[in-house]
């Protein structure tokens, strides 16, 4: 049997982009299957499921974060109005992201969370259109819109990357 | 339908850093589950008090038990694999061993947004319980508290307040306004006399009332005027007893103690007594050990016993007990429930003489040495998940018990800070350190000489010594306090807590917090540094 719990974690936290509300989401999550496992008739595969049950916590948890007015976290930048990276919040432009790892990060963020949660579990986790719309609740082709949408946005990351890194690779040789 | 371009970018998105599971998910995720295990054993028990059904219902809750605890078994494996995670971390629907069930009943206690109950406290004596104060109470995750009390025919002192036999009183902490209210009622009306100006008054009156605003955010500063001077949250006996048995569980103390199955009012539960609530402590006389009584069905606590030294006419030793009864957890909160109305015709005493402790911004708080004179020393970590609830400093004068009585203290100023994460709570204070405060306490004809280094404790002679057996040291290693011997008192009597000094200033470190956290957040104070928001990740 597989071992879904690192998966799930992914899921979870490029979902939340928070590492307690991660943990506090996998926790209600687990605590939910376990409660509902005696119930669980073997309509999907358990990483399904499982993977269901992550997906609808974290969007319980970002609905209820969107409630609360949002806690400053208490460093120099969220006091100055800055982003995690240190850029002014107002003056973002998705355009002018440069190419990195953060960068991704941040695009995938910045992605709304049903358009996150298909390219996750198309692209990252490697699922079929029809188990991740099992796990979202929602048709083929809706994944598949989502999916195409997300990837036209997060590929504005993985370009100028590509291009760089071929430059680089010219400039050597 | 993937590309390799859809594939590079499933591979950059797994490259993306994830923060992987802390050494403490799997022990919270195992009392999480236990819980949801005591939930489901409690629906079975309201289950049975039905009348009989038919044999394929019985049959059907059967299975239902059954496939819960294959579910265990099925979602550990699924989860985490063969042999890791969940069946080690206590996962399972009969806890064992007396860690589990104080950690089980730690999340019984802790996994709802509100608590209420009745608690009936009182002393043992020849063997018997007796009753002194009847109190119905309910708190909140944010620390709010109100209380309903009756003093019974033993009288004598209530946890939260001294009472009267027949008298009736009712107080509330409302934690976001830091507003305690008090109103006695009186069953037979109570006489007393003014003097204004030469001018003698004699009156009666049957409701008395205080309230006092501007508390710290939390002990040892705070109010003179109750018996312990700490506000309602921390001295409500659920909140002490959460705060004892997470010593038990965290400070590993468990080995001495031992597990009975027992039944209280009809219904099995587990006795666990223990002669050690943390390591290093001395351990109590084996004749009356700390005892916690949990109900097996619900894991909330029912009994809780242990020994103490009591000051009333002579210092003696006094076997105390708390008992729980109706306990719910999380069930809904009224509006108005943590604000009181004082009777227009009560006595309403003065909040006299205390200082008023101001809310500080946790972003300005580095700030504060130009404000007070002294640059206080702020926690750069606290245990994973709290988060700061109250930050309050006061410039004026703080008040130490002195000569057998609160006196203000002239020239110091102290700044107290809260972080919470759910009912659990710990409090930071940072004040200037006393010279030489010192008192006496005369009684029955004797004379005790007492000596109060301890912001926690007031007391003399004998009872003091009691406490300072109670005492662990450690020796800081870093911080403001590095070379300093920091003492620990970890008893059933007062919130655990760490308290230093280096002369200069004083700090304390108390509440739901293990014996080793405590240290770790005293090594962790800086000067002059901005006040964490929230606990840095576990990592830091």
């Amino acid at each position: 049997m597989s071992h879904y719990d690192d998966r799930l974690r992914a899921l979870a936290f490029h979902l939340l982009g928070d590492p307690e509300a991660t943990r506090d989401a996998l926790q209600d999550a687990y605590v939910k299957a376990y409660v509902g496992l005696p119930g669980f008739l073997g309509e999907s595969e358990i990483g399904t499921w499982l993977h269901r049950i992550v997906y609808t916590t974290c969007l319980n948890h970002l609905r209820s974060a969107g409630r609360r007015p949002r806690q400053t976290d208490g460093s120099p930048d969220a006091q100055a109005g800055r982003d995690e990276f240190g850029r002014d919040e107002a003056v973002r432009d998705l355009g002018d992201i440069v190419a990195s790892t953060l960068d991704l990060a941040a695009l995938l963020r910045s992605l709304p969370p049903e358009q996150r949660a298909a390219v996750i579990l198309v692209d990252a986790l490697g699922m079929g259109y029809k188990q991740t719309g099992e796990i979202l609740g929602v048709a083929q082709g809706t994944v598949a819109s989502r999916v195409t949408s997300a990837r036209a946005k997060l590929r504005r990351a993985l370009v100028p990357r590509e291009e760089s890194a071929t430059s680089q690779e010219g400039t050597e040789a | 339908m993937r590309n390799d371009r859809d594939l590079q970018l499933g591979d950059a998105i797994n490259a993306l850093p994830v923060p992987p599971r802390d050494d403490e998910f799997m022990a919270d995720l195992g009392r999480r589950l236990e819980v949801a295990d005591a939930e489901r054993a409690s629906a079975d028990a309201r289950a049975t008090d039905r009348p009989p059904r038919p044999w394929f219902a019985r049959r059907r809750q059967w299975l239902l038990v059954t496939a819960a605890a294959a579910a265990a078994i099925v979602l550990g494996v699924a989860l985490f694999g063969p042999g890791r995670g969940a069946e080690k971390n206590g996962i399972g629907p009969d806890p064992a061993t007396a860690a589990q069930i104080i950690r089980s009943s730690l999340v019984a206690t802790g996994g709802g947004r509100s608590l209420r109950g009745v608690v009936l406290s009182g002393v043992v004596q020849d063997g018997r319980f007796r009753v002194g104060v009847r109190e119905k109470f309910v708190m909140s995750d944010d620390g709010s508290t109100a209380v309903q009390g009756r003093g019974t025919r033993n009288g004598g002192g209530g946890p939260i307040s001294d009472s009267m036999p027949g008298s009736t009183y009712r107080a509330v902490y409302d934690a976001s306004a830091r507003v305690e209210t008090h109103v006695w009622h009186f069953s037979k009306p109570q006489r007393s006399v003014s003097n204004t100006n030469g001018k003698v008054r004699h009156f009666t009156y049957s409701d008395m009332a205080f309230s006092r605003r501007w508390l710290a955010a939390g002990p040892p500063d705070s109010a003179p005027g109750s018996p312990a001077g700490i506000p309602l949250d921390v001295e409500l006996p659920l909140a002490r007893l959460r705060a004892n048995m997470l010593q038990l569980v965290a400070g590993g103390s468990m080995s001495s103690a031992s597990v009975r199955d027992v039944a209280v009012d009809g219904r099995p539960a587990w006795s666990i007594s223990t002669t050690q609530l943390a390591p290093g402590n001395v351990p109590v006389q084996p004749g009356t050990p700390v005892t916690i009584v949990i109900d097996k069905a619900t894991r909330l606590p029912v009994v809780y016993r242990w020994m103490s030294m009591w000051m009333d006419s002579r210092p003696h030793r006094v076997v105390l007990e708390l008992r729980f009864e109706d306990l719910v957890v999380g069930g809904e909160v009224r509006p108005g429930t943590f604000t009181l109305r004082v009777p227009a015709h009560a006595l309403v005493t003065p909040d006299f003489g205390r200082p008023s402790y101001r809310a500080i911004d946790y972003r300005d708080a580095h700030l504060m040495g130009t404000t007070i004179g002294w640059q206080p020393a702020f926690p750069a970590w606290v245990p994973s998940g709290f988060r700061l609830a109250s930050s309050t400093y006061t410039a004026g004068n703080t008040w130490k018990p002195a000569g057998g009585q609160w006196q203000p203290e002239p020239d110091s100023a102290s700044v107290s800070l809260a972080y919470r994460r759910g009912f659990d709570v710990v409090y930071v204070s940072s004040s200037l350190a006393a010279d030489n405060v010192s008192g006496s306490y005369s009684s029955g004809g004797n004379t005790y000489k007492g000596h109060f280094d301890d912001p926690f404790v007031q007391l003399y002679g004998p009872a003091w010594r009691y406490f300072k057996s109670r005492t662990h040291d450690v020796r800081l290693s870093s911080g403001p306090f590095a070379g300093e011997t920091a003492h620990i008192v970890v008893d059933p009597s007062v919130l655990p807590h760490l308290w230093v000094t280096n002369g200069g200033n004083t700090v304390t470190v108390s509440g739901d917090l293990s014996a080793a956290d405590m240290v770790r957040v005293a090594e962790s104070l800086r000067r002059g540094e901005q006040l964490a928001a929230a606990s840095p990740s576990p990592s830091q």
